[in-house]
């Protein structure tokens, strides 16, 4: 079973830290928080790359041009929001999940559950830690030290698909760097040693 | 829990044994009997207050004071920056690299593992050092320098001004600590296990250990060392 990626929005700790202790009690949940508000939210979005967002509705009141961020990652993207009991949502805006402040931790249980059944199906498939045959051909170009342009003329693709193949293989192995990703081709024998030396 | 001067060292290290390195780091040893933090801070002339605030930080992950760190001097905070330099070079980093040296493998075929391991931690180390050596030669004497000018210490030039800013060190500063996820993923992962099990545990307890150090390290650097560097920068320039 794959972890469901929270974001946290939520500036205030005492709040913060009772979201967490909600949801480290459900299984494979990995919790992101980013208290960098720095940054546009778009591109923490892209950076932590969460299945579901969770956040305060007092956001959307402060923020004017959050609702339109948090849905323009709709398909992707499920929202829950927070609320305060007596408080109404915007009649026009739509969330995935809404969570009155007073619910009992059955109830929110019951309801983030359904959300993650909802989206795991889903992610199982995207998330398969084996790598393709077209990764393996890039994997092995890379541990025999080759750049991104060099591999894309070999394999007769563009720089660009190089990346997306390169950021995926780094996702599904837990590798970044290139001399790791050169020991996993040795021990998988994706390359041999024999290769390397014709190199060096 | 959070420390205060108040608490006693020895109990310190009870509850929380993982902050040992840090305040073996400050130069305080062993045989302290019931001295409290602000006590043998006196003894061993460490600002109590800085060494609180460092303390908690390896404790909590969430806590992290920016601005009440950003309030001690640049040398306090540069003198521990270089003092956890000189335990990584001396201590965490060669106790790796001899922990990897006595791993072992059994058949001929997994015989070459180590060497691979080894020669992926000698490069890292290699990374490491560059990284510490052009803080040590180039960041840190220009943040004393900077604060110096502004204590009047030392007499401002506007060449020296130009010549650096800690805004070339913030656009490059990286994350020293992401390649030994790489290692950790290698270890639990993909290679066969090591016929010394014990020792490739001990293996992975240290890079823990240290990635989380560095960790902490970076933060302080980034969050702390400059934002204030930057502060003096625009005051300085505010005098020209
Ligand atoms: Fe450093
Ligand atoms: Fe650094």
């Amino acid at each position: 079973m794959n972890n469901t990626r929270f974001l946290i929005l939520e500036k205030s700790y005492i709040i913060r830290q009772g979201i967490k202790t909600i949801l480290k009690d459900i299984a494979n949940v990995k919790i992101i928080e980013d208290t960098n508000y720095n940054l546009p939210l778009d591109s923490i979005i892209e950076n932590t790359n969460p299945s579901i967002i969770i956040f305060n509705c007092k956001l959307l009141k402060e923020q004017a041009s959050l609702y339109k961020t948090l849905k323009s990652f709709e398909d992707k993207i499920k929202l829950v929001v927070i609320k305060g009991t007596n408080k109404k949502l915007h009649k026009n805006h739509i969330f995935d999940l809404s969570i009155d402040i007073d619910s009992s931790k059955a109830e929110i249980f019951k309801n983030i559950n359904l959300l993650i059944n909802e989206i795991n199906p889903l992610s199982n498939e995207e998330q398969t830690s084996e790598l393709s045959d077209r990764e393996i051909e890039v994997l092995k170009n890379v541990a025999k030290g080759k750049i991104n342009k060099e591999i894309a003329d070999i394999l007769f693709i563009s720089t660009h698909t190089v990346i997306t193949h390169r950021k995926n293989i780094s996702k599904k192995l837990g590798i970044k760097s290139v001399a790791g990703l050169t020991i996993y081709a040795i021990i998988n024998k994706i390359i041999i040693e024999d290769e390397l030396d014709e190199i060096q | 829990m959070l420390i205060n001067k108040y608490s006693k060292l020895n109990d310190i290290i009870l509850e929380r044994y993982n902050c040992m390195p840090v305040i073996l780091r400050f130069g305080i040893q062993f045989g302290f009997g019931d001295k409290t933090v602000a006590e043998v801070c006196k003894q061993y002339d460490i600002d109590a207050d800085f060494f609180t605030e460092i303390i908690n930080i390896f404790i909590d992950k969430d806590y992290f004071p920016q601005t009440h760190l950003q309030e001690f001097s640049v040398k306090t905070i540069i003198d521990f920056l270089i003092k956890s330099h000189q335990d990584y070079r001396k201590n965490k980093i060669p106790h790796i690299e001899k922990l990897i040296d006595s791993l072992e493998w059994d058949s001929s075929e997994t015989k070459k593992n180590k060497a691979l391991i080894k020669n992926f931690f000698l490069q890292y180390k290699t990374e490491v050092i560059e990284h510490m050596d052009y803080e040590e030669t180039i960041v840190y004497p220009y943040s004393i320098k900077m604060e110096k000018i502004l204590n009047n210490e030392q007499t401002l030039s506007i060449k020296e001004l130009r010549k650096y800013a800690i805004n070339i060190y913030a656009d490059t500063h990286d994350d020293i600590e992401e390649k030994l996820l790489d290692l950790k993923n290698i270890l639990i992962k993909y290679l066969p296990p090591s016929s010394n099990l014990e020792t490739e545990q001990m293996v992975l307890f240290e890079i823990f250990r240290l990635e989380k150090d560095l960790n902490n390290h970076s933060r302080i650097e980034e969050k702390v060392l400059i934002p204030k560097i930057k502060l003096i920068e625009t005051e300085l320039k505010q005098m020209i």
